[in-house]
């Protein structure tokens, strides 16, 4: 017993003692650094594989839930305008939703999808929401990866049957049929054959919810292989809610499929129970339809999409309304009026790759389908569709950058093609450019001439397209005779030489160079990777149905990294655990996989880089997600791969995609993994998650750093594209700074960038990425939030004036907030309406100010920078004569603001005097007050609009607008402007003349006839007095 | 015995470690009574009639805010720009609003509020807010747990509203002042959240009042900062300030009817 306590003790103590030796205190968790925002660019123009959607109307409004493939759940509360992401604190990967029936604000998540390709992600259980997606409790199944489908009794929201697939690429873990009676809080498992096998499909009886059809379906995934179909898979039914089941494929007597069965789909007809459908995977696979509740069955249709893919694609909906039309969404869409005898391929402009369909209660014919670019909607029963253009769900593989202002940022995406956008400003679905097709990976643009780009599709098709007129050429490498048959991964590596520019690495087996922008390519390796012929089987793979589409394609090089420091030394990691490297140009290689400790032989290197500050060291990721291995490898090497660390810790989750070691500062790390971001700030040594604005918990496969910028461009995989603009704070969060109280931190010098974005009203749905802030950014660590006593930011002028007092943010940790460059606006003369075209101020020109940050009584101050924007035709002194322009006019318009209140305030005077005064003074009063009007009327609109436009233009009116307009321009005055503010001036002063003239006539004799009458003397505003009043700070 | 062990080791290992940094939750009571011990205590919250707050925007443009609320159920704000005054209203009974920056040209008169933005006018006329007396009032309140809020700890608490209305109020755990709120209110049948962040707490009177707020919708990039100038507490307001102005009279100079500034 005191062995065991001994040993308990070692064991808590030994990893506590070893994180605390040679780091302080302090440690940058995820919260201090969520202050970093970072912000989604999308795109949504080609959104991404949605795995699920439902819904359910109320009151006549149709709420709908859309779930990602790896991209979280949507929620819509108006029939699709609108959509909100629910589910960011959670695992991305999604596979099954429902409403409850009864209670439509209980809402159940099945993670991890179930369309079980080879890029699939993983989920972590069920989850339950009892306000409408607010908030979610995870329930339970934790073991199960995936899930297909959850239905609610009902008539009994305690009741719940979840369709666990289980693990994909391994045996075990929670799979089968599960049912709930107790809301969630416990499980059995009531359908299970072995451990092979899950649950694919699971259909309960409306009317009859103790009648329950559950599909098994065996299966199982290999890097390198798919196995669909096994003893373990059959179609079973229930007529007492899963306590007995009878088997219903392998029975003759039932007219079903009596051999191996793969994936089975199954639906009830929402509007008779007795007509159910299956769509059996077998070698004599079709749809069978069933008009006695299961009992027989008859074999209908078995066209190319009813049984096409069926781990894609195991889908079957029957109208609500009509029992005899079946929908089967597959490659195509297909629809059959006659029980499913007949079928018609309908749909026009919609994505292929259909995984969900959704009916609209009140509308049958008007339906969402999901598929693999998105949702499309139909209100003519599927005939034509429009797409959802605001749901920003695509899977990114890789992401490069360009060195353009704006950047230009490029990509490629699972099932959606390659494509470049921007990296702010233009961020809106039209400014997206497709370059190529297919399923898209490495896109970038050629270090030669950024007109070019490199895109590639699925199996190592390259190719180099002129971005201009998107023509081009294909350059894949090609067997030359006696050449062994190439093997291209799924996602092949193609890389570009930091040392020499232009020149361009693919890899197969080998690894290929080009010095010529892919016309030609040298073989610079030998095969290097296991070469092992149990894993090149590819033309067998998928079991019952045959499936080879280059996605199993295994024993390839699978990541590719040259050293910036030395030229000639080049990584490349296999898909089947080789770690190779070459420090002469190819010439000679070394496997140095199994020098890398604790990882398990074969792990997939699914990331190596070389490192950017020192030429023996690299990083490299290793995933055995393939083979059931879920855990981050995570190592460095600094001796070229004789000997190698983990930086693996507890702060991370899930396998490991990419790791990039940042280009300025050597301990500063950013690690990918299907589960999220993570960022070190010394060395791998801990690890923070990534949550600044509101970064999911998403598969992250590759970033890009933009060197002008400072920027970090995240592609994830199924959240479309992240930036985390100016790293330059990061870079400075020190150690020693997570101990201060208070501490600025550098940004880059904010450079004005002059573009405007050009859209316009196009409705609710219309999707625009998030833009980076337009002003001068201020960052700042603090240890603690603020809460008690005053805090506050100023900019200050050269001259210690303050320009404008911003606020602040009080966060714990990172602080970022902008100050958008302007200035205060003037003082606005009143009229009878508002008037808003004075109401921001001048922009402040470029040059030093300085930003003083108090807190309570701590003051602490730095310089900011603003520079002009390089690529602007205007030179700094036509900026400073504009500059001088604005200023003269807010001085008018102040000016005029006063007189205006000068005038008021007199009239006010005026009309209180005469109302206690003798007749012959009241009238002398109220001709002063009408004369006063009539000048007042001269510089402000007087009537009172009340909802109509009066069009009446005043002096205010002009001299607003004209500072308004040149608000928009960095040139400098034209003539015309400047003999319109000239006139303007002269406008006014004939009216301040006028003004004067008649106070000056009236007021001694009004003031010595109010004496008399023992009244008030009349006083006009002063300015002094008017500034005290009405001036700030 | 050795490997049994070592075994129990290991499975204890990630329990005991994932434990560790959790200390007890308090219940709802307990972290209640701290709140009203931050906020000045319980006695000094309810001995409060009246209560006026002047506020501006952080913004180029001069922007007043002026909230007034008064015992039992009285509240108007004014927000006033450029001399013209948008304003709104409830007397218990009766909610309205006057907006002359709408559409055009705008109109002073005043609107009688939709039902439900009557709903939230109900809510904002709760002086003490909807977590004292709360059983009382027939809101429900539970103790969520603890979520990260710009960085730092917080309880959250959910108060399900009479009106049908919702709020998360957010409290700093070391503090127990209010840090955000999140209302969820109806706008013709649509749930709208609105979040504010509080923060920069002064004394006034042994109350606590933040003189800082950012106002937004959850997770927007942006959020619109207000600084408080000006608190009171007590000062008599007439019943009549908080009732449907009848229609004024066009063309006459703006009245000013509340300190568009204060000259202190």
């Amino acid at each position: 017993m005191r062995h065991l306590r001994t040993t308990l003790f070692a064991a808590l103590l030994a990893p506590v003692l070893l994180a605390q030796a040679p780091q302080p205190a302090v440690k940058l968790d995820a919260d201090a650094l969520s202050g970093l925002r970072a912000r989604a660019i999308g795109p949504a123009v080609m959104s991404g594989r949605i795995s699920c959607i439902t819904g359910y109307m109320d009151k006549g409004r149709l709420t709908l839930y859309v779930g990602a493939a790896s991209g979280g759940v949507w929620k819509s509360v108006n029939a699709g305008t609108t959509w909100q992401p629910v589910f960011d604190k959670h695992i991305q990967s999604i596979g099954a939703i429902a409403v409850d029936p009864s209670n439509p604000k209980t809402v159940w998540v099945g993670t991890g999808e179930s369309w079980m390709r080879n890029s699939v992600s993983v989920g972590d259980g069920i989850y339950k929401s009892v306000d409408g997606g607010d908030s979610w409790t995870r329930m339970g199944l934790p073991d199960s990866e995936h899930i297909a489908a959850i239905q609610v009794d009902p008539t009994d929201s305690n009741v719940v049957y979840v369709a666990a697939t289980g693990h994909l690429w391994s045996p075990g873990g929670d799979r089968g049929l599960y049912k709930t009676t107790d809301g969630g809080k416990t499980w059995k498992r009531i359908l299970y054959t072995n451990e092979d096998s899950g649950c694919a499909a699971v259909a309960v009886d409306p009317r009859n919810p103790k009648v329950v059809f559950a599909s098994l379906w065996q299966h199982r995934r290999t890097g390198w292989s798919f196995e669909s179909g096994g003893p373990g898979s059959g179609l079973y039914k229930s007529t007492d809610g899963g306590s007995t089941w009878t088997r219903l494929t392998g029975d003759p007597k039932t007219g079903l499929p009596t051999g191996e069965v793969g994936r089975i789909a199954v639906a009830i007809a929402p509007s008779d129970s007795r007509q159910v459908y299956a769509v059996v995977e077998a070698k004599d696979g079709a749809i069978f339809h069933s008009s006695d509740g299961g009992a027989t069955w008859v074999r209908g249709n078995a066209g190319p999409n009813i049984i096409v893919r069926p781990f894609y694609f195991s889908l079957v909906m029957v109208d609500p309304k009509n029992p005899l039309r079946v929908y089967k969404p597959g490659f195509e869409f297909s629809a059959s009026d006659d029980g499913g005898k007949s079928f018609a391929t309908i749909g026009g402009s919609v994505h292929s790759d259909l995984h969900a369909l959704f009916f609209d209660p009140s509308d049958p014919e008007h339906m969402y389908l999901g598929t693999d670019g998105g949702v499309f909607v139909s209100s003519d029963a599927g005939n034509t569709w429009s797409m959802i253009p605001n749901l920003p769900v695509g899977q990114f593989y890789h992401v490069s950058t360009d060195s353009g202002r704006p950047y230009h940022v490029y990509g490629g995406l699972q099932d959606n093609s390659c494509w470049m956008g921007y990296s702010r400003v233009y961020l809106s679905n039209k400014h997206w450019k497709n370059l190529f097709g297919g399923d898209g990976f490495y896109t970038f643009p050629d270090p030669t001439n950024e007109r070019y780009v490199y895109a590639e599709s699925q199996g190592g098709m390259l190719a180099r397209l002129d971005s201009k007129t998107l023509q081009g050429r294909l350059i894949k490498p090609e067997e030359k005779a006696g050449d062994p048959k190439y093997r291209w991964n799924w996602n092949t590596p193609v890389a570009l030489s930091p040392n020499e520019k232009g020149t361009l690495y693919i890899g197969c087996q080998f690894l290929f160079r080009s010095r010529d922008h892919g016309l030609s390519w040298e073989r610079i390796s030998p095969d290097l990777t296991t070469n092992n012929p149990k894993m090149q089987n590819q033309e067998e793979s998928g079991g019952l149905t045959v499936d080879n589409s280059s996605a199993e394609t295994h024993t390839t090089i699978f990541t590719i990294s040259e050293s910036p420091k030395k030229a000639g030394v080049i990584w490349a990691g296999t898909d089947d655990g080789n770690l190779q490297l070459t420090r002469n140009g190819g010439k000679s290689w070394e496997n140095v996989a199994a020098r890398v400790p604790g990882l398990p032989t074969g792990t997939w290197v699914s990331w190596v880089e070389a490192s950017p500050h020192d030429a023996g060291t690299a990083f490299a990721t290793f995933d055995g997600h393939t083979t059931g291995d879920m855990k981050p490898y995570v190592y460095v090497t600094h001796d070229f791969g004789q000997t190698w660390t983990s930086l693996a810790t507890p702060d991370l989750a899930g396998f490991a995609n990419v790791v990039k070691q940042d280009p300025v500062r050597p301990d500063l790390l950013y690690l990918g993994t299907e589960n999220g971001l993570f960022i070190s700030i010394n060395g791998g040594h801990d690890w923070a998650r990534f949550k600044g604005g509101r970064f999911p918990e998403v598969p992250v496969r590759d970033m890009a750093f933009q060197p002008q910028e400072a920027d970090l461009v995240i592609a994830t995989h199924g959240r479309g594209l992240w930036v985390i603009d100016d790293l330059t704070s990061l870079r400075a969060l020190t150690p020693e700074i997570l101990q201060k109280d208070v501490a600025f931190l550098p940004t880059r010098p904010y450079v004005s960038l002059e573009q405007r974005s050009d859209g316009w009203m196009s409705g609710d749905s219309d999707y625009a990425g998030e833009d980076a802030p337009h002003g001068p950014v201020i960052a700042y660590w603090m240890k603690k939030r603020h809460m008690i006593g005053e805090m506050k930011i100023e900019i200050l002028d050269d001259k210690g004036q303050v320009l404008q007092n911003i606020g602040a943010s009080k966060a714990r940790g990172f602080n970022r907030l902008t100050w958008d460059r302007l200035l205060r606006a003037p003082r606005a003369a009143l009229g009878a309406n508002p008037e808003g075209m004075a109401g921001s101020g001048p922009e402040a020109l470029a040059g030093t100010y300085t930003v003083r940050l108090t807190k309570n009584k701590d003051v602490i101050t730095e310089p900011l920078v603003i520079r002009d924007d390089p690529q602007s035709a205007t030179t700094p002194k036509e900026r400073e004569a504009i500059f001088q322009a604005r200023m003269e006019m807010f001085h008018m318009i102040e000016d005029l603001a006063f007189h205006v209140e000068q005038v008021t305030d007199l009239q006010a005077q005026l009309r209180t005097r005469a109302a206690s005064a003798d007749p012959a003074l009241k009238a002398s009063l109220t001709a002063l007050a009408a004369d006063l009007e009539t000048q007042r009327g001269r510089m402000v609109s007087t009537r009172e609009a009340n909802g109509a436009i009066t069009g009446e233009e005043r002096l205010r009116e002009h001299l607003h607008q004209l500072y308004n307009f040149t608000g928009f321009q960095s040139g400098p005055p034209s003539p015309n402007q400047l003999a319109r503010i000239a006139s303007l001036r002269q406008e006014a002063t004939g009216i301040y003349q006028t003004v004067d003239h008649l106070v000056a006539q009236s007021l001694p004799a009004l003031n010595a006839a109010l004496a008399q009458a023992h009244g008030q003397p009349l006083q006009t505003l002063t300015r002094a007095a008017w500034d005290q009043r009405t001036l700030q700070n | 015995m050795k490997r049994v062990a070592a075994l129990l080791a290991l499975s204890v290992v990630p329990v005991l470690m994932a434990q560790a940094p959790q200390t007890t939750q308090p219940t709802l009571d307990q972290v209640l009574v701290k709140y009203y011990e931050a906020q000045g205590g319980l006695a000094k919250m309810k001995a409060v009639q009246t209560r006026r707050v002047i506020a501006k925007l952080v913004a180029p443009m001069d922007i007043t805010i002026t909230e007034e609320n008064k015992r039992p159920a009285y509240f108007r704000t004014d927000v006033q720009v450029q001399g013209q005054t948008q304003s709104s209203g409830y007397d218990g009974k009766t909610g309205w609003h006057v907006n002359p920056f709408a559409g055009y040209g705008g109109s002073k008169t005043a609107e009688p509020m939709t039902e439900d933005e009557l709903k939230s006018a109900q809510d904002q006329a709760d002086m003490d807010g909807s977590l004292v007396d709360w059983s009382a009032k027939g809101n429900k309140v539970t103790l969520v747990g603890t979520e990260s809020v710009d960085g730092a700890p917080a309880y959250k608490l959910k108060v399900d509203l009479k009106s049908g209305n919702s709020e998360e109020i957010y409290l700093d755990t070391d503090s127990y002042l209010p840090v955000k709120d999140i209302k969820t209110v109806h706008v013709r049948g649509q749930e709208v959240k609105q979040e504010v962040v509080m923060g920069d707490y002064k004394e006034v009177n042994g109350l606590m009042v933040p003189y800082a707020l950012e106002i937004g919708m959850p997770g927007a990039p942006q959020r619109q900062k207000v600084q408080v100038q000006k608190v009171e507490f007590n000062v008599p307001m007439d019943d009549s300030r908080f009732a449907m102005p009848v229609a004024e009279k066009p063309a006459a100079p703006a009245p000013a009817p509340q300190p568009a500034v204060s000259k202190d």
